[in-house]
């Protein structure tokens, strides 16, 4: 079996082409540690309790192949989720838990696509990869520039909109 | 000639079609094509309609040569007309709204003029055709940017030529001298003095339509005989088709008078009928039923009889059809927008239904399918000496596979017309802007192009 650190490598693409690939983030780049250590969640406070088989359908004994890689990719995104753990900084947490989140997304719509016969469902699940990869990307793009401070070019010219008052 | 039953035995089975296009694209790279049935001039184009881009690429390498900007991002450094704005990448859906956005949206259709030195692309979203020059791979009417630097971008797109709500096939005059596109949105064609397109695109104050001709509801694409004399109309709304003669003028305009509608319910009962072509040897009209999952093929001459009603399995949902003759035989190649999970090594692929033109009228079938090595076929065309094909895809490669999250196109040796060997498979990659990557999604029309050349197609 696959393991989570053996995928992230894959998504990383350590050694090949795929480190280019729009959707494909590092580990590091949501929480800032190493793939080998990945699968430790007792390294990190905020998942120590966490029991994410609760949440999950129970398989029963005539499980389909579908049904296992759903729990797996559920169950894959859910940790990878609270990998990072909370800092102080909302923006950048937000987009460290929703890069896994994406991911998950697009996992379970591959998977749709590989099992699932109802075209406007498929159409469905072809939309979410779509646009589901390309936000991932912004998100790693956007967490990269956070994570080295506040952004100043803001003020260079003023964004359009997003903006709350403080 | 070749012996049809030796052929026949020889493609009984799909599988065993398929099982060897699996082994030659294990084999395939991108550079091993050299063939002098290309000639270094030689250029495939295709329309991006998500990321409203042109991909070219050259078939003598078959790697990307350049791609064609058909959007208006970067052409201003300030972050509103920018395509990524500090690490933020619109999505392709979202990315033609940003404030202040006039380039191209939803780029469609396309078609070369008859000498090949121009192609004509609808821009389904902005109601408009981009004229580019086929030598110079430029958006004819774009203008050199005052702002150009290293954080902008070199032009400024040109508005196009403005048709008409939801243009989607363009066709040229068999003359040159018009180009006629279907406007689904409002039931007419628009046609155009080319000369004047030209000057549109350009910015002048001139509008380059020259008439509008009333048709059935939901014109999808025009086609003329070979002599130019009669136009073929089909719909994506009714079950009609619509003939019009031409009534060329010694000036090489057009002053059209219908000449008979007609039905084609028991072929395509859903009206939706998106793509047709004309034979090389001009005796025949072959048009793509998409829902109906048919071909459907008529007589050019006297009142367009019926030749051949061809039926496809279920949810094949056929694009476009293309003519492949050459010494080992002759045969019509029609895309599928279904997408089966048994493609070569596991992949999901679409199939490319193989028809045998040689058989005689009225008996015309379906002898053997290959996979496109994409998803979603849909453009297809041939070299002038029909040894190669090319196939453009709307969808992306899965995750998993090996050109992931690409939007890809597949090209065939068809020396064989009825064992097509898969050459290369093509990620389009992206264009690179200034502000970031602007990928490549979704082709839709495909076509290769010899520049100063009569028009090889149908």
């Amino acid at each position: 079996m696959t393991s989570l650190a053996d995928r992230l490598r894959r998504l990383v693409g350590i050694g090949g082409a795929q480190e280019t690939e729009p959707f494909a983030f590092k580990p590091e780049d949501i929480c800032g540690i190493d793939p080998d250590n990945y699968l430790d969640s007792s390294r990190r406070s905020d998942t120590r309790n966490t029991r994410h088989s609760d949440h999950l359908p129970m398989l029963g004994p005539d499980v389909t192949p579908f049904q296992k890689q759903m729990n797996k990719d559920m169950a894959k995104m859910m940790q990878d989720m609270h990998a990072p753990g909370y800092s102080d900084d909302v923006n950048v947490d937000f987009l460290a838990m929703m890069i896994p989140h994406h991911q998950g997304a697009i996992d379970m719509a591959k998977l749709q696509l590989v099992h699932g016969d109802d075209p406007l469902t498929r159409r469905l699940a072809e939309e979410i990869i779509d646009g589901q990869q390309v936000e991932i990307q912004a998100m790693l793009a956007r967490l990269k520039i956070l994570r080295e401070g506040p952004d100043k070019s803001l003020s260079d010219f003023p964004a359009l909109d997003g903006t709350r008052k403080s | 000639m070749l012996d049809r039953r030796r052929f026949i035995k020889g493609t009984a089975t799909t599988a065993a079609l398929t099982m060897s296009m699996a082994r030659a694209s294990k084999n395939a790279t991108a550079q091993q094509v050299r063939s002098p049935d290309i000639l270094l001039k030689d250029r495939v184009i295709l329309t991006n309609e998500s990321s409203n881009t042109l991909s070219v690429i050259d078939p003598n390498t078959n790697l990307i040569e350049r791609t064609i900007n058909l959007t208006s991002f970067d052409e201003d450094p300030r972050p509103p007309f920018r395509f990524v704005t500090r690490g933020v990448v619109p999505t392709h859906t979202a990315m033609v709204n940003k404030a202040l956005y006039h380039g191209a949206i939803t780029v469609h259709g396309a078609a070369p003029n008859p000498d090949q030195t121009m192609i004509a692309c609808t821009g389904r979203g902005t109601s408009n055709v981009y004229l580019v020059d086929t030598r110079s791979l430029r958006v004819i009417g774009n203008r050199p940017n005052p702002k150009a630097g290293p954080d902008t971008s070199p032009d400024v797109i040109s508005s196009g030529v403005l048709v008409g709500r939801e243009p989607h096939e363009p066709t040229f005059s068999r003359s040159g001298k018009e180009l006629w596109v279907a406007l689904r949105g409002e039931n007419r064609f628009a046609i155009c003095d080319v000369e004047d397109a030209i000057a549109e695109a350009h910015g002048e104050p001139i509008r380059a339509v020259r008439r509008y001709l009333p048709t059935i509801d939901g014109p999808a694409q025009v086609w003329f005989s070979k002599d130019g004399g009669t136009a073929f109309v089909i719909s994506q709304k009714v079950s009609k088709i619509d003939i019009f003669d031409v009534n060329l003028g010694s000036d090489g305009y057009s002053n059209p008078v219908r000449r008979q509608t007609i039905d084609i319910s028991e072929q395509d009962p859903f009206g939706f009928t998106p793509f047709q072509k004309v034979s090389p040897d001009g005796e025949e009209m072959w048009i793509s039923h998409k829902i109906a999952d048919g071909i459907s093929v008529r007589r050019i001459e006297g009142g367009q009889e019926l030749l051949d009603h061809i039926r496809f399995e279920d949810g094949a949902r056929p694009n476009h059809v293309e003519f492949c003759e050459n010494d080992n035989g002759r045969v019509v190649y029609a895309s599928f927008a279904r997408i089966d999970d048994d493609g070569p090594n596991g992949v999901a692929s679409s199939r490319i239904a193989i028809i045998d033109r040689d058989a005689a009228a009225g008996q015309r079938r379906v002898v053997g399918h290959f996979f496109s090595h994409g998803r979603d076929s849909h453009g297809i065309w041939t070299n002038p000496d029909a040894t190669r094909l090319y196939v453009a895809h709307e969808k992306d490669e899965l995750p998993g596979t090996p050109n992931e999250g690409q939007t890809v196109t597949s090209v065939f040796d068809v020396t064989d017309p009825f064992h097509p060997q898969h050459i290369a498979q093509i990620p389009l990659g992206s264009l690179e802007l200034p502000s970031g990557q602007l990928r490549n999604k979704q082709s839709v029309n495909l076509i290769y192009l010899r520049p100063g050349s009569p028009l090889h197609t149908g």
